[in-house]
């Protein structure tokens, strides 16, 4: 289990797919940790350094669909210019996320390959609200 | 693909040969061809026209396209319906494997069940044969998740109530069902392309191990077929014949013979089945029946399905050497990502013999021949 803005992520056993099981105090963390589960799905997040800053500016009209265009949008940095990253700060207002990441290139050679993810779903999607702060599922297609 | 090479003239230099498809094969995490990368125009070209583009630009023989299903080129492919996205994540990624269950086996025919057809289908015993596995890579991926957001809309506009926010659809005649019929035409088109792009290095790789020119090899394409994929086709419903959208997901087209889009050479044999299974134990080569017809809109199912989680099979494996045992076995693995074995272990796998089984039984395709493998490169 990682921690990061108090948040933890753990991964889901699934048959056929892959999944992140996320819990943070605030909405804004439970963001930052799926971004990391993220990560630690690809590779491993203690490989990364956090070279290079990217911004990010999404508008949504549900939080559970926010959440799924963040994390395709990190995904879509992968697949068209190899980044990866290992931190992440999110702001949130109403339904806009602001958010900066930083990381760096992949590179097989220092960064261990665990799985290609192919997309990220809808398949089980919720995000929810507790007296301990947010959890959040999120299924990929790997 | 089935070569004119025997097992005994290939089992020596396997490790060469899966060691020199690994390296011409891109495959993994972020898989990237640097040697071909497209402009946006060259790709929406490519989106339109299939294993057409790849034949064009030196990728295969003039005969190939005969072998792949509908000569792999869906009609109607618009690419102007595929976002920027969408093809900036195609760009790149023409021409590799990817990681997960995709993959390229060596391997030889170990049984054949039926004379007859194997001959129609050029099968023998002992023959080495060559699988690809791979798809639309993450072009396809962004345009079902463009096309999910709008169809999700469709599904209230229309008034559908379905159970999972990943389920969406609209009248295939809407604007909207329309729009993404020619939008996955384009995607499928690039799958075959792909898939095109790495039987054409496939042969490269054996004409450099084998020194010998992949003619005299005889690399050639028995059959390229879809895994998931809604095509608009006619059949027969209530004695009457109906144009119908049948969806193929987990599942493969399984034509009979004498059926129109069953290539000429098979008219008599039906259309080659591809079953692959896990890769330790075997795939299959089947073919279409009436049966199949009849009762599955000419489908059958597509491979053997995971019977562990990614997570137990590492549980499973923990502590294992798998590539060692498979090596014990008589099969050379190579892989991208060290993880990658261990998740795809055998075991991992529902036996794909049984699937086999279930679906001769029913008569919705017929067993041909048995493939083993010797070789296998994963992502």
């Amino acid at each position: 289990m990682a921690t990061h803005s108090h948040g933890s992520f753990q991964f889901i056993d699934h048959t056929a797919d892959a999944g992140i099981l996320v819990k943070a105090p605030t909405l804004e963390g439970m963001f930052e940790t799926a971004a990391l589960g993220f990560s630690e799905l690809v590779t491993r997040v203690d490989s990364l350094n956090c070279l290079i800053q990217r911004q990010f500016r999404l508008q949504e009209e549900d939080i559970e669909t926010l959440l799924v265009s963040w994390l395709q949008e990190l995904l879509y940095l992968l697949d068209t210019e190899d980044l990866i990253f290992g931190r992440f700060q999110v702001h949130l207002k109403d339904l806009t996320l602001e958010a900066s990441a930083w990381g760096e290139v992949f590179d097989p050679k220092i960064h261990p390959m665990k799985t290609e993810i192919k997309a990220v779903t809808y398949h089980q999607l919720e995000v929810v609200e507790d007296d301990q702060g947010w959890k959040a599922q999120v299924i990929f297609d790997i | 693909m089935r070569s004119g090479l025997e097992r005994k003239e290939v089992s020596g230099h396997i490790r060469k040969l899966v060691e020199t498809l690994f390296r011409n094969i891109p495959s993994g995490v972020g898989s990237k061809r640097k040697d071909l990368r497209l402009s946006k125009a060259e790709l929406k070209k490519v989106l339109v026209r299939g294993v057409g583009w790849a034949v064009k630009h030196g990728f295969g023989l003039e005969e190939d396209p005969e072998y792949v299903e509908e000569r792999g080129c869906i009609q109607g492919a618009d690419p102007d319906l595929i976002s920027d996205r969408a093809l900036e994540r195609g760009k790149a990624q023409l021409g590799t494997l990817g990681s997960g269950n995709h993959f390229v086996e060596v391997g030889y025919v170990d049984e054949v069940y039926d004379e007859h057809a194997a001959k129609d289908l050029g099968l023998f015993l002992d023959q080495v044969t060559i699988i690809v596995h791979t798809g639309s890579r993450g072009l396809g991926h962004q345009v079902c998740d463009d096309y999910i957001k709008i169809l999700m809309k469709s599904t209230q506009k229309y008034g559908i109530e379905l159970p999972d926010r990943q389920l969406c659809c609209a009248p295939i005649a809407s604007e909207e069902g329309r729009q993404y019929l020619a939008a996955m035409a384009g995607a499928a088109n690039y799958a075959f392309a792909n898939r095109q792009i790495i039987f054409h290095w496939v042969r490269e790789t054996f004409e450099r191990v084998f020194q010998m020119s992949s003619e005299r090899l005889g690399l050639r394409l028995i059959y390229d077929v879809c895994h998931n994929i809604a095509k608009i086709e006619t059949h027969r419903v209530d004695g009457k014949e109906t144009k119908l959208c049948v969806h193929r997901k987990g599942a493969t087209r399984a034509f009979p013979p004498h059926h129109p889009d069953t290539p000429l050479a098979y008219k008599n044999v039906g259309q080659p089945v591809l079953i692959p299974g896990d890769m330790g134990r075997y795939s299959y080569v089947l073919v279409g029946t009436e049966q199949a017809m009849a009762e599955t809109f000419g489908s059958t199912c597509h491979g053997a399905g995971r019977v562990m989680s990614r997570k137990q099979a590492m549980r499973v494996s923990k502590g294992r050497a798998i590539i060692r045992e498979l090596e014990d076995q008589g099969i050379t693995i190579r892989s991208a990502g060290k993880a990658t074995v261990r998740e795809e272990i055998p075991e991992a796998y529902k036996d794909v013999s049984q699937v086999v089984e279930v679906v001769s039984g029913a008569g919705i395709s017929k067993k041909v021949v048995r493939l083993r493998p010797m070789g296998v490169i994963k992502g």
